[in-house]
Formats: structure tokens, C-alpha cells, sequence
């Protein structure tokens, strides 16, 4: 099967694919059929994806098989699109102009769930040095808004959401993908980042507005480049706060990561095994911060240490 | 440079492992999904690796779920003196 990057076709050309036998796009190690009648996701798959490998005329294995498909409703029913992987949906459906935000989330659910022996945490993670630095946050923490001020410097993306965890080695392996911001944050990086490519904002979502970032062509092409993970920071933001840091024993860093892992409960001791072997040579710490400068300038200066 | 990963032990249904230089233990009870954080003495204790008995703690001060969806369980129930009662209240098997 011929794969070319998702740009070297056209926008209808994607369309043509998505509405018939299906889009095969590769994200680092996990291949993708995507299939979509609602006309509103060829222009954001060719705005963000056009660096991943894609083919037109799907063929041979493939991981994941997604539909984003318009729902049948009576003409004065409002118009919502469904997700399915292998004929389930697991989501309620969501307005139509929610489809490229449902392709992100349901791509998601799929790495969650069918991830096989990895342990995926709910965490930002990006590289630099072979040293991973993993972010996990509850909403409003600001770890996307981070992790998007750091990818956007001179740290690699593995990861906005997904951290997923080899079994096998300890190590992340990436799964660079956008970056989704919320409300506030997509002024803050379109503003402070001029390189920054964001997609147009989505409203009215669960989540609010939302846009998303591209990630670099460098982050895409590096993802068989696993990495050990280096430090965890659970960042908090919080307006007029002072910046304060504690440092985090590994014990509560691992009880609060299993909190934060999908699968823990169905990989059983292999899973804390992973986790226990990923947190072996990590500094861990949970930081405050009043605004994006004060942490990016604690993180340039504190995780310089390769693992 | 290569890291040495910690021993996860095992005891029973509960699996714990300890950090190096660190004085707490988490343990994990892959049945139920528990996450427990206990003083290293009472985990060392529970698994027999004790040398010497340390002075009593409280429960307070040494156990605590780390899973907050299992907290109010766990305040419903009498007071443990220890990890093992602790564990036993949970319904995890230790032998």
C-alpha cells in the first residue's frame, strides 16, 4: 500500500475518501480507517495531519476502524454526528460541527482502551534530552496550555493526553498528535507563540471553545524515539498565586499516576509493574505557578539533567 | 545510564513496592484497584522483613487510601490499628 504525507492530496480528495471505502492515516505506531459522511473533516485532517502518512485506497491491516458518521434524525431534529469504532458507539452523538473534536476524542478512547499491554495515562508528556517530562492535571490545571508552550520551544511532543507506557521497557512511547486548548489558552499561545498553527476554534463544546495546535513535522517524524521518563510535575495553576515547589516522593507520584492511568484496573500487577519501572530514575514535583513564564522558566532551568 | 527498577512484592492479593530512600510503601490491590500509601515499617512488618518492631503509629499517620473513590469506604468502617486490619477491612486476602 502506497503511503504519502495526508498534504500531498487535496482537500477533496480526502473528502472523496472519507465518504467512501475510507482514509488510512497513520499515527506514530497505530493505524487508523477513518470513515465520515459529514463533510467537516478532510479541511482539519489536511490543516493538522498533513505531515502523518496517509493512503487513499485503504487496504491490508489496520488498528483502528473509525466512523464519524451524520445520525438519522427527523428533519427538525437538530444534526449531530456518532462516533463508531467496529460498528459501537460508545459516545452520545454531538453536534455536527463538533466532528473534528469527536475524531480527536474517539481516537483517544481507542488508544485508552485497546492499547493491549501499555499503560496509558491520563498526562502531557514531551521529551527533551531523552528525558521525558510527563504532566498529569486535572481540568483547569493548565497542562495543555503547558505542555503547547513547551512543544513549541525546544522540547519534543510526545503526547498532549496520552501517556502510554511500554510494558516491555518503562518507556513512552509517543503518539504525537494536536494539542487541544481550551477558552483562555488559545489567546495566550496564538498571542505568545507566533509559529504557532492553530485550527479554528470550535464552540460551544463540553469543553467550551476549543482549537487545536499542529504539532512540529519533527515531532511526528521522531515517534519510534521512545523515552525514559525524567520528571513529573503535577502543575496547578492558579491567578495571583505565589510560585511555590514541593517535591513529590515517588511513592505518592505513582499513587497519583495510577489514579490517573485508564487501564490500571485491567492490566492488574503488570500495570503497576509498568508504572513502578517508569517512575524509577523520575524527580517528581507539584508546582504552582501565577503564569505560563514563571513555570516554562522553573522547567528550562530545573529538567536539564538527562535521566 | 541504566536504572534499576524496585522490587514489587507480593503478599496475598496486595502487591507493594518501596522506592529507594523513600520511607513509604504503595500498594496495590489488583482485584479491586486499591491504591494504598503505608509507612514503610507496617508494610515491612506485614511481609515479614521486619528486623525490630518500630513504636506504633496511628492509622492516620500511616495508612491512607490513595484511591479518594474508596475514602469514604474506608470512613465508614472502625478505625484500623494497622495495615494488616487495614487490608482485612478491604476484603483482601493477605495469606
Amino acid at each position: 500500500m502506497a503511503l504519502n504525507r495526508l498534504g500531498a492530496f487535496t482537500v477533496a480528495d480526502i473528502e472523496r475518501c472519507l465518504r467512501g471505502p475510507g482514509l488510512t492515516l497513520t499515527v506514530a505506531n497505530f493505524r487508523c480507517l477513518v470513515q465520515s459522511d459529514t463533510g467537516l473533516l478532510a479541511a482539519p485532517l489536511h490543516q493538522l495531519y498533513r505531515h502523518y502518512p496517509a493512503s487513499l485506497t485503504p487496504s491490508g491491516f489496520y488498528d483502528f476502524r473509525m466512523t464519524l458518521k451524520r445520525k438519522r434524525a427527523a428533519p427538525w431534529q437538530p444534526k449531530e454526528v456518532e462516533f463508531g469504532w467496529e460498528g459501537h458507539s460508545p459516545f452520545p452523538a454531538l453536534p455536527l460541527a463538533q466532528t473534528h473534536p469527536l475524531f480527536e476524542w474517539g481516537l483517544n478512547w481507542c488508544v485508552a482502551t485497546l492499547s493491549g499491554t501499555h499503560a496509558v495515562i491520563h498526562s502531557a508528556v514531551v521529551e527533551r534530552g531523552g528525558a521525558a517530562l510527563v504532566l498529569p492535571g486535572e481540568p483547569g490545571a493548565g497542562k495543555s496550555t503547558l505542555c503547547a508552550a513547551l512543544a513549541l520551544t525546544d522540547w519534543r511532543l510526545l503526547s498532549d493526553e496520552l501517556t502510554i507506557v511500554s510494558h516491555a521497557t518503562g518507556h513512552v512511547q509517543p503518539m504525537p498528535r494536536p494539542i487541544s486548548l481550551k477558552r483562555k489558552s488559545i489567546d495566550i499561545v496564538r498571542s505568545g507563540f507566533a509559529d504557532a498553527e492553530l485550527s479554528a476554534p470550535i464552540h460551544d463544546t463540553h469543553k467550551g471553545s476549543i482549537a487545536y495546535v499542529r504539532p512540529a513535522d519533527a515531532a511526528v517524524d521522531a515517534w519510534a524515539q521512545t523515552a525514559r521518563i525524567g520528571y513529573v510535575i503535577f502543575p496547578r495553576y492558579a491567578q495571583g498565586a505565589d510560585f511555590t515547589v514541593e517535591t513529590v516522593p515517588r511513592a505518592q507520584a505513582l499513587a497519583e499516576l495510577m489514579s490517573h492511568t485508564f487501564n490500571v484496573g485491567l492490566l492488574g500487577r503488570d500495570g503497576f509493574q509498568t508504572l513502578v519501572n517508569a517512575l524509577a530514575g523520575a524527580e517528581c514535583y507539584a508546582v504552582e505557578y501565577p503564569d505560563l513564564a514563571s513555570i516554562t522558566s522553573w522547567i528550562d532551568s530545573t529538567c536539564r539533567n538527562p535521566v | 545510564m541504566a536504572v534499576a527498577f524496585p522490587a514489587v512484592v507480593a503478599c496475598g492479593d496486595v502487591v507493594g513496592v518501596v522506592f529507594d530512600g523513600e520511607d513509604e510503601a504503595v500498594l496495590f490491590v489488583p482485584n479491586s484497584g486499591d491504591v494504598l500509601i503505608s509507612a514503610l515499617a507496617q508494610w515491612q512488618r506485614l511481609i515479614g522483613h521486619a528486623t525490630e518492631a518500630g513504636p506504633e503509629q496511628s492509622a492516620s499517620d500511616a495508612i491512607h487510601l490513595a484511591d479518594l473513590a474508596h475514602v469514604a469506604n474506608l470512613a465508614n468502617s472502625p478505625p484500623a490499628h494497622d495495615l494488616r486490619s487495614t487490608l482485612l477491612q478491604l476484603g483482601v486476602k493477605l495469606d
